[in-house]
């Protein structure tokens, strides 16, 4: 009764429905026990699979839907990444993302080698499995009210938002020469790399920069054709470079980067429309993974698939870790926190159908291998992270729980911005009234929030440790502004 | 208050060597302890250190203004070092920094210490004092250009 449409569509979308409803009820008790809540959904994925996510989504539907997704993750995160954080991070982020990508990819192999699987399936799956999700770190800390020192924090974020396209480069590469007739060889395949790499950074610089000065310039109707807009230039950046032999992932980090840092028209409106569709993304591209594993296969895997799971976060990680962080400054506790928390999310698996599609031999074990590596590096690390941030001291000190932010919501953008601080008792403007501070021409406290009351500003309000003050100020006067008040709590 | 007010020969120390961040901050709650009214300078020291937890006091262009609030420092004091070789200090240009003034503030802050703060932020803002802070040796002649307000200095 369900063959004729509508009622096919209809028992599609309803299926879809409940599965997202269900995955987002399930994300408040998975944050308060520490488990990554994407593991949930891959979870309720492999749960409802066999019964009758088999009929409605195979490989190449996977395939698409993880692409797509990955695409609109990489844009929110390139998005919400300060220049500053870049800035200061780009060298050690760089160094693990690739260096530590190669190398992790080759130690995974070596393990998976050792247990006998052919060496050009062992080098795919190592490269399938090297790259990180900062997210599910994020995800994992959330809700424990440990915040993570910045400098780690900064290292883990941009570091996973440029490994995926390293990982997606091994692998796509690798794959085509296990298909192609041509043999493996080394030059072929470094030159390959750096044409993606080189092209994909290309597309991604020419179209954030296209991107700017159209958002800059153009004035549409309705603010939210704005979102639609950017939306567009995703899509865009990674379909133009891909299709000339690029790397789309990459175009669409640095794309997004460039448009993030930009001033931009109903800019709080485009972020949160990117941020929810990043959300939308995750739960699809776990659940629909999830759909996809046989329960039975992964179960036959036992020892193997732990032994090279533990091999890549015991041995593979913390190794490349500290051998790419050396030439910086990081601590020894900054590196161990950095190689613990390596969580594997939905790149590897989406990876892993890459191979299934292009048909290479055993790839349906591959796959399932992959997702064994996966959850093991995701809830080993994921339920230790907070536990990890006090032994390691990683913690942020002095912040509370974040203040609801101000913003300024105008389609035309103002010469001002709007800055946050959490007052400690270590700055100088605690315990001041806010009516005597020096502050810089043009500037000024807009709103003071205490526990959870906004107090208006009068000349005999006292600013008091804890407090979240939100205040007005030109952006060339931050830095006199920050001095004063210390932590920023919106960066 | 301005600058010079709080500030003393002794407590001005031209090209020294320091090794890092931590080194620096403890040649400097040495130099603020040795004013008359000042806490010890174990104790300026860890207020330097929590401010600095923070965010760094770098301003960019190689100056930073590193300052704590101490409970036992009975009058504000300040110190001004200037390094031989400039070390990190995170500031927001990811510059190294040469140049430091370093204030011990009484915990009982008020607005004059915040006015202070304003002022050497707005004086090291410019090119002109950062690059006569930079050339002048004598801390008799450094006190003197401190003294004279910024934009006196730029006409000159």
């Amino acid at each position: 009764m369900f063959e004729s449409e509508p009622a096919s569509t209809a028992l599609a979308l309803t299926a879809a429905g409940l599965l997202l409803v269900l995955s987002v009820l399930f994300s408040r008790p998975s944050e308060k026990i520490g488990i990554p809540v994407v593991l949930v959904f891959l979870l309720i994925g492999l749960l409802v699979g066999p019964h009758f996510g088999h009929e409605y989504i195979d490989f190449e539907m996977a395939f698409r839907i993880g692409t797509m997704g990955l695409v609109l993750i990489l844009f929110d995160g390139g998005l919400n990444t300060p220049y500053r954080q870049v800035r200061e991070h780009l060298l050690p982020a760089s160094l693990l993302a690739t260096l530590a990508v190669v190398g992790t990819a080759a130690l995974v192999a070596l393990v998976a080698w050792s247990l006998g699987l052919d060496w050009m399936m062992a080098l795919l799956l190592g490269a399938i499995v090297s790259s990180t999700d900062a997210a599910a770190v994020f995800s994992a800390l959330r809700g424990s009210g440990v915040q993570l020192s910045r400098r780690v924090g900064a290292t883990l974020e941009l570091e996973s938002g440029l490994n995926d396209p390293m990982a997606v480069i091994l692998t796509l590469t690798l794959t085509s020469q296990l298909i192609g007739d041509t043999a493996f060889s080394l030059p072929n395949f470094l030159g390959h790399v750096a044409m993606q790499l080189v092209i994909g950074l290309g597309a991604g610089l020419a179209i954030g920069w296209l991107g700017s000065q159209l958002l800059g310039r153009i004035r549409v109707p309705a603010a939210g054709l704005y979102p639609a807009l950017t939306l567009a230039m995703a899509l865009l950046a990674f379909g133009v470079p891909t299709l000339f032999m690029g790397s789309g992932f990459l175009a669409v980090y640095v794309a997004a980067l460039m448009l993030g840092n930009q001033r931009l028209p109903y800019r709080s409106g485009i972020l949160r429309v990117h941020d929810a569709l990043a959300w939308l993304a995750q739960i699809s591209m776990f659940l629909v993974l999830g759909l996809l594993a046989v329960p039975q296969i992964l179960v036959s895997f036992g020892w193997r698939g732990l032994v090279v799971a533990l091999a890549l976060a015991l041995l593979a990680r913390p190794v490349m870790v500290a051998a790419c962080l050396l030439p910086f400054r990081y601590s020894a506790k900054e590196t161990a926190f950095i190689s613990w928390v390596g969580l594997r999310g939905a790149v590897p698996i989406l990876l892993a159908t890459y191979p299934v599609l292009a048909g290479v031999e055993e790839a349906m074990t591959l796959f399932h291998l992959v997702f064994f590596v996966v959850v093991v590096n995701a809830l080993i690390p994921g339920a230790t992270v907070r536990w990890a941030v006090t032994l390691f001291g990683v913690e942020r000190g002095g912040v509370e729980r974040p203040a609801p932010v101000l913003e300024i919501n105008a389609i035309d953008s103002l010469p001002v911005q709007i800055i946050s601080f959490n007052l400690h008792p270590a700055a100088l403007v605690t315990g001041q009234p806010a009516r005597m501070l020096p502050l810089p021409a043009g500037a000024d406290i807009l709103l003071v929030v205490r526990e959870r009351e906004a107090l208006p500003v009068t000349p005999d309000t006292v600013l008091q440790a804890g407090d979240h003050v939100h205040i007005m100020v030109r952006p060339e006067d931050t830095r006199s502004v920050e001095l004063m008040f210390g932590l920023r709590e919106d960066d | 208050m301005q600058l010079v007010d709080v500030l003393a020969p002794d407590r001005i120390a031209v090209d020294i060597s320091v090794s890092s961040k931590k080194t620096l901050l403890e040649k400097a709650a040495e130099l603020l302890s040795t004013a008359p009214g000042s806490a010890g300078s174990r104790d300026i020291f860890d207020s330097l250190c929590q401010r600095e937890r923070l965010g760094s006091t770098g301003l960019g262009h190689g100056v930073a203004i590193p300052h704590g609030r101490v409970d036992s420092q009975a009058e504000v004091s300040g110190a001004m070092i200037r390094l031989k070789r400039p070390i990190d200090f995170d500031a927001p240009d990811h510059e190294k920094v040469d140049l430091f003034f370093a204030l011990a503030v009484p915990g009982q802050c008020t607005d004059t210490h915040l006015r202070l703060l304003a002022e050497m932020a707005e004086r090291l803002g410019r090119e002109s004092q950062r690059h006569a802070l930079r050339t002048i040796d004598d801390p008799d002649e450094l006190l003197r250009l401190l003294s004279t307000s910024p934009a006196d200095a730029q006409a000159q």
